[in-house]
């Protein structure tokens, strides 16, 4: 096990130096120049050239590069273009209102999604099965920003429920915190809960046919019981594999909905970073999003561990 | 059409007042859905279970003897309606139309069922000893430490090592045995009086099978447990039962002591059945010349599973080793073995489907061990095999014909000349070369090994592998496709290697027996000489083990 997940971190490295690469080309050769950006409309073409040394921008890409990657190895991710300020802590001031819309969602649509899949998986056939799978196929067809903008509509703007944008830091409140991520957490979380829920029934009804349930039955147990410790247990390889890739689309999903609520989270300073082209910046979020993906799918494989003991590596 | 038997030839164990009975069942009839293919899965069957007894229900596939058991536990496919007028008593309580909430209440603590497939039956991520656990936790209000106890005595009852590691471990961990006797564990936990076991040594190597009867016995006798047990087997019969029941098709056609009906059967089916049973005694056979040519060799083979590991290194686990065989052309080789004992490993070393790690495969005269693989093609066309189960065999996508077409046409042939030899072929196995536009679900289990026995001589070939063909087969059906095969052999003059766990069906079909355990042959003779005087100490505990041995079965005159 210790020597399954010693091979897993060390197998990070490559993918970390692969994404480094491609984000810092894509970045320079796409058109676009930080300079002149910053620089603003009214600038000559010298004080263009003076912010471009200053940046950095005037050497050869090579050198770039190394420098960059240097100061990385060091755990220095740069400073903003626009802002003057670390990216490290720009970064980490916005990590609390994404990392709450996306745990928030994601707690919401298991919540919902997995009691109703195994729900939909036993009265298969039932109202609440062809419920469940109409739900799920009209969660994947909406897009989240038409669903963000009609639950604003109605439950903001016409019933006065709720804020219509904005977000709440949960030092100031975890009440107001909570409050405030409702609709955002629920617009992102339709789409998650047809997906988990679909997966769940899937995969429970599968094992609902296996012969261990069978001897459950037989053993005289109740359905709640043989739902949840033998049906569900066994059917969780899925579906925790779901909820992985779940959170994976849910972060890049949040640049999305950030922007519609206006939450100063990750997503929105990853648009502005990019709308400036704040090279440091963009890069680090990248970056952090890589390390990210990476670190859920691993949690994802040693849970798997935990919940079927066939599975060892 | 119950034989009149049953009045005057009540078990030592029943009472003759029917009230005294564990299990009383009556008039049972069970409906099948609208278009299956008859209106009862069961239809008006009657018997009766006494405290201690055993009660064999006896019946090829279809016949629902396995329905009759799930309708008692209360169990059954919401598809199948008990009819009005059946009656299952338990202790003189009526069952049929208990609510579901009742029947739980009743599950494990006055039935215990035990299955089938030991595989399967137990829950794999769950400990052995929390699935026994489960039990006592709905059925009863016992502490914590009171359940473990409990539930530690009853491993050690179904004489299971080291009950402590038992409970901690999962289903995947221990043999097949080892999970029958949990599974039994926790059928009986509670002291139930009835015990319905549905084939729950089908499953299981015959030595294990011979165990697990052994206790079931045992427990049953200290306990006065009733027992309904379903077999197809009427070896496992003449072991354990006392009684016996045999069904076709849903009706009980006989019902008696068990030593009456094995040796003296009254209906012409239960005839039939019995005396498709396949003897232990070799039948004669006539002897192969000695100078017909070898057609394949094996010298030395041997097959070796390496697993490395990034922290321990390299580990190797040898599945077959030594192997020294040869089968000469109109000669069948039986290879016995139980699960593990590396018998299929030899034939997919010989069919080349996995590679040797050393010594020689001689196929008429030519080493194939080393040829590579574009070149098998040749080899793939002389070799051929037929499997176990002909359910997952046959494209269920496409139609026999084609299935039976297409290696030919591969190799050449025009596609009139595959599909007129395809009928020819339809032919031989006896089915109605008109069948070729049908797809395998039409045809039953027996109907399919003969469709899949015919796509094999399609290919014309030297050789023939048959990897348990007939060990998924009833025992009427099985003996059919043996007298097929034999009859094709000699027609065609084929050689073949004929792999097998049952000793009996080995007795029947082959020329010469190896008999393999943990990768060895550990005895190699003609089979004559093999059944009648095996020599090494593995082949007579084999011999020990298979059930009904010695009993003398009816023998159709």
């Amino acid at each position: 096990m210790w020597s399954y997940l010693l091979k897993r971190v060390l197998a990070v490295i490559p993918v970390l130096l692969v994404v480094t690469i491609i984000v810092f080309l894509m970045l320079r050769l796409t058109p676009g120049d930080p300079a002149a950006n910053i620089a603003g409309d009214a600038a000559t073409t010298q004080d263009i050239e003076k912010l471009r040394i200053e940046l950095g921008l005037n050497e050869p890409l090579p050198v770039q590069f190394a420098i960059y990657v240097k100061n990385l190895a060091k755990g220095d991710f740069g400073e903003s273009f626009y802002y003057k300020r670390p990216v490290i802590s720009m970064v980490a001031d916005s990590v609390e209102p994404t990392l709450s819309l996306a745990l928030f969602t994601i707690f919401f649509a298991c919540l919902i999604a997995v009691p109703l899949g195994t729900l939909a998986a036993f009265k298969q056939g039932s109202w609440l099965d062809r419920i469940v799978m109409a739900f799920s196929v009209i969660g994947f067809s909406v897009p989240v920003f038409v669903i963000g903008y009609i639950l604003i509509y109605v439950l903001s703007v016409k019933l006065g429920w709720f804020p219509v944008q904005g977000y709440q830091h949960i030092g100031d409140g975890i009440l107001g915190w909570a409050y405030r991520l409702i609709l955002p957490s629920m617009t992102l979380s339709v789409i998650f809960i047809a997906l988990i829920a679909r997966m769940t029934r899937t995969s429970v009804l599968e094992v609902l046919n296996e012969d261990y349930i069978r001897t459950a039955r037989a053993k005289g147990l109740s359905q709640s019981r043989i739902l949840i410790k033998h049906a569900l247990r066994n059917a969780a390889v899925p579906i925790v594999t779901i909820i992985g890739i779940a959170i994976a689309i849910l972060i890049s999903g949040v640049v999305v909905t950030e922007s519609v609520f206006v939450i100063p989270g990750l997503g929105l300073l990853t648009l502005d970073a990019i709308q400036g082209r704040d090279y440091p910046t963009v890069q680090a979020l990248i970056f952090l999003f890589s390390v990210v993906y990476v670190l859920i799918n691993l949690i994802i494989d040693v849970i798997y561990t935990l919940l079927d003991p066939r599975i060892r590596y | 059409m119950v034989s009149n038997l049953e009045n005057n030839t009540t078990s030592p164990h029943a009472s003759n007042d029917s009230s005294g009975a564990v299990l009383s069942v009556k008039d049972l009839s069970i409906a099948l859905p609208k278009n299956a293919d008859r209106e009862f899965a069961v239809k008006n069957v009657s018997f009766d279970v006494a405290p201690g007894e055993v009660l064999c229900l006896v019946g090829e596939s279809g016949s629902g003897k396995s329905v009759i058991s799930y309708s008692i536990m209360g169990l059954l496919a919401n598809a199948l309606k008990v009819q009005e007028g059946s009656s299952i008593k338990l202790q003189g309580e009526e069952l049929v139309g208990a609510t579901e909430d009742h029947m739980r209440d009743i599950r494990c603590t006055r039935i215990g069922m035990i299955f089938q497939e030991p595989m399967t039956a137990l829950n794999p991520v769950m400990t052995c000893g929390e699935q026994i656990d489960e039990v006592l936790v709905e059925h009863t209000k016992l502490s914590a430490s009171e359940r473990k106890e409990k539930v530690l005595a009853m491993i050690e009852q179904v004489h299971l090592p080291d009950a402590a590691r038992m409970y901690d471990s999962y289903p995947h961990q221990i043999s097949g045995g080892q999970r029958q006797r949990i599974m039994i564990a926790m059928a009986l936990i509670l002291e139930p009086v009835l015990l319905v076991a549905d084939e729950p040594t089908t499953a299981l190597d015959v030595t294990t099978q011979a165990q697990i009867l052994h206790l079931i016995k045992e427990l049953q006798g200290d306990r006065k447990t009733g027992v309904l047990f379903i077999t197809h087997d009427f070896g496992v019969v003449a072991e354990l039962g006392d009684r016996v029941a045999v069904l076709k098709q849903g009706e009980l056609l006989e019902i008696g002591l068990s030593s009456q009906v094995l040796m003296q059967p009254q209906h012409a089916y239960t005839k039939m059945l019995i005396s498709s049973v396949p003897n232990h005694t070799p039948p004669e056979r006539p002897a192969i010349a000695s100078d017909a040519p070898i057609v394949l060799q094996t010298i030395n083979l041997v097959k070796k599973y390496v697993n490395s590991n990034f922290l321990f290194g390299k580990k190797a686990v040898i599945a077959a080793s030594d192997v020294t065989l040869e089968i000469r052309k109109g000669e069948t080789l039986g290879i016995v073995g139980e699960s593990g004992s590396g018998k299929s490993t030899v034939a997919r070393c010989v069919t080349r489907l996995i590679d040797i790690s050393d010594g020689r495969v001689l196929l008429s005269g030519d080493d194939i061990a080393r040829v590579p693989q574009r070149n098998l093609r040749d080899l793939r066309r002389k070799v051929q095999l037929v499997f176990q189960d002909p359910y997952r065999s046959l494209n269920p996508r496409r139609s026999v014909g084609q299935s039976i077409v297409e290696g030919p046409m591969n190799y050449g042939k025009s596609k009139a000349e595959a599909w007129q030899k395809a009928r020819e072929l339809m032919e031989l196995v006896r089915l109605d070369p008109d069948g070729l536009d049908r797809y395998p679900h039409q045809f039953s289990g027996g109907q399919r090994q003969r469709i899949c026995i015919a796509r094999a001589l399609a290919m014309e070939p030297e050789l023939l592998v048959a990897d348990e063909a007939v060990s998924a087969l009833d025992v009427s059906v099985q003996k059919q496709v043996l007298e097929l095969l034999e009859e094709i052999k000699d027609r065609m003059q084929l050689a073949m290697l004929f792999i097998t766990h049952d000793l009996r069906v080995a007795a029947q079909i082959c020329d010469t027996v190896a008999v393999m355990s943990e990768g060895k042959v550990v005895e190699y003779a003609s089979a004559e000489e093999l059944f009648s005087n095996p020599q090494h100490s593995y082949t007579k505990s084999l011999f020990e083990a298979a059930p009904g041995r010695g009993f003398k079965f009816a023998r159709e005159v």
